[in-house]
């Protein structure tokens, strides 16, 4: 089983802050990361039914609660 | 007439719809002053409503950060009026119920009167869920109608819909409709999205298994691992490749025979006349020599559209992001480069989804280096002469290397170009991985139609123009002599060729090799048959009389080995072939790439640029061969 993260906060350029809120990712949703590809990125997480495929700077805009 | 346009997230079923919709009776179309395509076709008669539907290009919402996207925008903001639609129908996928709706919200605040068509019911349906679509139309305030994208269901309705739905659109669009939502208006939607979900989604108690939610997770465990998915990676492009190489040909014969037998028969009914030679050799031939690739471009359109309607290709593309992105591009430019293979002007349309300017920008200059299948018959030529009397695998291999090299070349040319670019701004490639589905043929195969379609028309004009301009100038002025190798040797071409001979020189060939240099401007597979002209090679004169191609071809073939320079020296030794192979591997000679490059890049600096450097380097390098040699 994979580990759930919650959404705490975003930090990051504007435009990719607005693509995440675009695929789902909000405060308080939480997600799965499922995998990496090929030379450790992108990374694929799960958010809900929905796969998507992240850079690691991408991914760094999403501060999950410890 | 009235227009509705298909709006909704890339993956929702939208295209599908469209197909059902509209049959085969749609074109693609640019949008006016703008270089991205887009689907626009009439209603079949059978649901007996008269409309045309504008199939935009997918959004994740209203707010573009691609190319495409600012499309969708600007269609729906009406800001053209030969686009501008009286309606909207909103797809979206069940399975991403909440997500989805965002859009909904975004067009809704535009007021433009809205259908929405919820497509993924029968997937939504192994979870053991369903949707009350009068529930949600009430909640929403617009009929919503459910659509079976396999088998049509639910499209008669959708389109008594649009025909019962008001068009008076309202003339002012808010400007708040326009503002990008922030971090607490997703929010905000997102609650309102959780209540119609809550209202309008039936759980029924036996829950079954979600069967293809499950498969995508273990056959991404396989197809995104680092090592079995680059393994599978690289064989699924093989057979892609195996595809447009050899599924090809028997078409490429057929279309070959077909222009050459209309191109004789013209010749014989217009007894040998100037019209008659126009219209066989300039007109016809011209033809025949931009649609004989047509077959490997529609293969390739197939098999890029196959493994997108499978899910593959989006996980291809995640493969190849972090290699790619190395080089200053994108996962994105996979596809752009990947179709250069066969053809580099539908490959730099397809360049058109990366939203980073500096990645697409880096992506359409590397794109002529992939060697693109007009190279192929040169090659063939040059190697065979190469490896005259070795094994035949010799070639297959040296062709190999050939490819090898192009991508090293390629890789050398974006990381030095990289430098000059200024950056422009963040790279973004966070890319949607959808649920793996069977294809769905027929939408394949109408979309294969209409993208053939649209790559003639656009690449077509270009490369014939230049096969008249080729024509006319290897005809006059001497246009009367009867002997063609004469009348070439004395043409415009071949004045052109003496006059530039100093130039080929250092490549150590004279001016004949330059005449096939020069009329590989109008396609390259051009250079074997001038080549062949040049050398007085002629069907009635080939080696065992029986003017098939191979005849011609082993007859050039000897006439190569005993061409000489004016000082006595061979023509064709191994450094000139490599220095030529090199050449063509480099040389940016296909004027219809540089137009439809120019096009998407809007720059003549940049396009000037590209067609210089890539030539003056594949010329400096074929010299270099000849005086290291």
């Amino acid at each position: 089983m994979y580990k759930n993260y919650e959404v705490e906060s975003f930090e990051g350029e504007e435009f990719i802050l607005e693509r995440l809120a675009e695929f789902g990712f909000s405060r308080g949703q939480s997600f799965q990361l499922v995998g990496r590809s090929l030379f450790g990125q992108p990374y694929i997480a799960k958010i809900g039914n929905l796969k998507v495929a992240l850079r690691a700077v991408e991914l760094e805009s999403i501060k999950v609660k410890v | 007439m009235k227009k509705v346009a298909l709006v909704g997230p890339p993956n929702a079923g939208k295209t599908s719809l469209f197909n059902w919709l509209t049959g085969s009776n749609f074109k693609t179309v640019n949008y006016p002053g703008a270089t991205v395509n887009f689907f626009r076709g009439d209603a079949l008669e059978q649901y007996g409503f008269a409309c045309e539907f504008i199939d935009t290009p997918g959004v994740y919402s209203l707010f573009p950060k691609s190319q495409d996207e600012e499309i969708t925008q600007k269609i729906l903001i009406g800001e053209n009026s030969e686009v501008s639609p009286d309606q909207v129908i909103v797809v979206i996928d069940a399975t991403q119920f909440e997500r989805h709706l965002n859009i909904f919200h975004q067009v809704s605040a535009l007021n433009i009167p809205t259908i929405v068509a919820v497509t993924m019911l029968d997937i939504l349906k192994e979870s053991g869920q369903s949707i009350d679509l009068n529930i949600l139309s009430k909640e929403l305030g617009v009929p919503v109608v459910g659509i079976d994208g396999l088998l049509g269901g639910g499209v008669q309705e959708l389109m008594d819909s649009v025909a019962g739905r008001e068009s008076e659109k309202s003339s002012q669009i808010e400007p708040e409709a326009l503002q990008k939502w922030t971090q607490e208006i997703f929010t905000e939607f997102g609650l309102e999205n959780n209540r119609l979900h809550k209202l309008s989604f039936i759980d029924c108690k036996s829950k079954r298994n979600w069967h293809h939610l499950k498969v995508t997770d273990k056959l991404d465990k396989f197809l995104l691992h680092p090592i079995f998915g680059l393994v599978f990676f690289v064989v699924v492009m093989s057979l892609l490749f195996t595809s447009i190489y050899s599924f090809s040909v028997p078409l490429m014969d057929f279309v070959d025979a077909g222009f050459s037998s209309l191109s004789q028969y013209i010749l014989v009914a217009g007894e040998q006349s100037l019209w008659a030679q126009f219209l066989a050799d300039g007109v016809v031939t011209g033809f025949g020599a931009f649609f004989i690739f047509v077959p490997q471009v529609a293969i390739l359109f197939f098999g890029l559209i196959l493994l997108e309607d499978t899910g593959y290709l989006a996980r291809a593309t995640t493969l190849v992001d972090r290699p790619l992105s190395l080089l200053g591009m994108n996962g994105r430019s996979f596809v752009p480069l990947l179709s250069g293979y066969a053809c580099a002007v539908p490959a730099a349309m397809a360049a058109r989804t990366i939203t980073n300017k500096k990645e697409r920008l880096l992506t359409l200059f590397v794109l002529p280096l992939m060697n693109c299948s007009a190279r192929l018959p040169v090659y063939a030529l040059l190697l065979t002469f190469f490896f005259t009397g070795k094994p035949m695998w010799y070639g297959g291999v040296a062709l190999a290397a050939i490819y090898f090299l192009s991508i090293i070349v390629g890789a050398l040319a974006a990381l030095i170009l990289r430098r000059f670019i200024k950056d422009s701004g963040q790279s973004l490639f966070m890319m949607e991985l959808p649920l793996y589905r069977r294809p769905r043929i027929m939408p394949v195969l109408s979309q294969v139609l209409a993208k053939t379609k649209f790559f003639v028309r656009k690449a077509g004009p270009i490369i014939f123009a230049l096969s008249l301009v080729i024509w006319v100038t290897s005809v006059f002025p001497n246009y009367e002599m009867t002997d063609d190798v004469q009348r070439l040797q004395s043409s415009y071409i071949a004045q052109a060729g003496h006059l530039m001979e100093p130039v080929f020189e250092p490549m150590g060939v004279d001016w004949r090799v330059g005449v096939g240099i020069i009329s590989a401007f109008a396609a390259r597979e051009v250079f074997v048959s001038a080549l062949a002209l040049v050398f007085n090679v002629t069907e009635e004169n080939a080696i065992g009389g029986d003017g098939s191609e191979e005849s011609v071809a082993a007859t050039l073939l000897e006439k190569m080995k005993t061409a000489k320079l004016a000082n006595g020296g061979l023509i064709f030794t191994p450094a000139t072939i490599i220095g030529l192979i090199i050449f063509f591997m480099i040389a940016l000679q296909c004027l219809a790439t540089v137009g439809v490059i120019y096009q998407e890049t809007n720059s003549v600096r940049f396009t000037v640029f590209q067609l210089v450097s890539f030539n003056v380097v594949a010329y400096l390098l074929a010299v270099g061969v000849q005086i290291f040699a």
